[in-house]
């Protein structure tokens, strides 16, 4: 591979990854209201939502499951529930993860 | 002194956050490795495009036509439209080029942890950020060096720590039963959609699609 064909892809994915962040920051303006403000936190939520499931699922299609990801979510997910701390909940999640994993599970 | 608070509240919030960058970046230097990128290319690549699914995505495309990268890496990113709307809708009272600035700084956790904090300030981001990026480009450096000695369940892990800290800033989001509901419907439909296609590709899809319905139905 060329140098010049190496800078050619490195600025085609790198186009490509921000103009969808770019693009609405630049043109949007969303103004104050009730209803914008109930559809943008429900969006948020749904990303994260989604966001947790294709990373559990390892982002290709066919979905595949490593039995040791969506054991660490669940205790992560759970850990987040009852106790509100980010750090602990996640350090929780790995810790079942490191666990799980060296137990086999993968 | 109010955006300096903010982005040390950035860079403290999201060091949790760094080794699953790191451990993310370590997976894309070894796979970077794997398709024949010299160590300077793959972090140059890091350290410009800073998008982990579509240099992924690139590295199993590397010799197709430039204009074919450029979709590929389009469409794995599609995901970021629905996100900076949501950063957009955060950030309103910021000016356009700060909030600009700010959704070019966004990644999958970073702008977890910005939507987890309800933050309303760019400078926020901008610290998160300062903490992704090393940690991304450090990463992607250390792949490619330690590629030969990274035992296989070390990157199968960095899956699975990325994914516990989207479900924990999941969980910590959902202040109401509705996004709950949304959230896990969001999450029910990318697994169903991922039997045919990619999750990324899902992923704006389902989002919108879940978020218009927690709208519209009523109680």
């Amino acid at each position: 591979m060329t140098g010049l064909h190496l800078a050619g892809v490195i600025g085609a994915v790198a186009a490509g990854a921000v103009l969808p962040k770019a693009v609405p920051a630049a043109s949007l303006s969303i103004g104050p209201g009730r209803r914008g403000e109930r559809f943008l936190g429900l969006l948020a939520a749904a990303l994260l939502g989604g966001l947790a499931m294709v990373s559990t699922l390892g982002g290709k299609a066919p979905a595949r499951l490593t039995p040791a990801v969506p054991l660490a979510v669940a205790a992560g997910a759970t850990a987040a529930a009852l106790t509100r701390r980010t750090l602990l909940s996640m350090l929780a999640g790995w810790a079942v993860l490191v666990g799980a994993l060296l137990a086999g599970l993968d | 002194m109010e955006g300096w608070r903010a982005l040390r509240h950035g860079v403290a919030i999201s060091l949790p956050v760094a080794p699953g960058n790191v451990a993310w970046g370590l997976a894309f230097g070894a796979a970077a490795t794997a398709a024949g990128l010299r160590l300077s290319g793959a972090v140059a690549m890091s350290a410009v495009a800073f998008s982990g699914t579509a240099q992924l995505a690139a590295v199993s495309l590397l010799h197709q036509p430039v204009p074919a990268l450029f979709l590929t890496s389009l469409l794995v990113s599609v995901r970021f439209l629905p996100m900076s709307v949501a950063l957009t809708g955060m950030l309103r009272e910021a000016p356009r080029w700060q909030r600009l600035l700010a959704a070019c700084c966004i990644a999958d956790a970073t702008f977890a942890l910005a939507a987890a904090t309800d933050t309303r300030s760019p400078w926020f981001v901008v610290g998160t950020w300062l903490t992704s990026y090393p940690s991304w480009v450090a990463g992607t450096a250390a792949g490619m060096l330690m590629a030969p000695l990274l035992p296989a369940r070390l990157l199968a892990a960095s899956d699975g720590m990325v994914a516990v800290i989207f479900a924990v800033l999941a969980v910590e989001v959902c202040l109401s039963r509705r996004q709950a509901a949304v959230a896990v419907a969001t999450a029910a439909g990318v697994g169903a959609a991922m039997l045919v296609v990619p999750g990324y590709v899902a992923l704006p899809v389902m989002a919108m699609l879940a978020a218009v319905l927690g709208l519209v139905v009523p109680r």
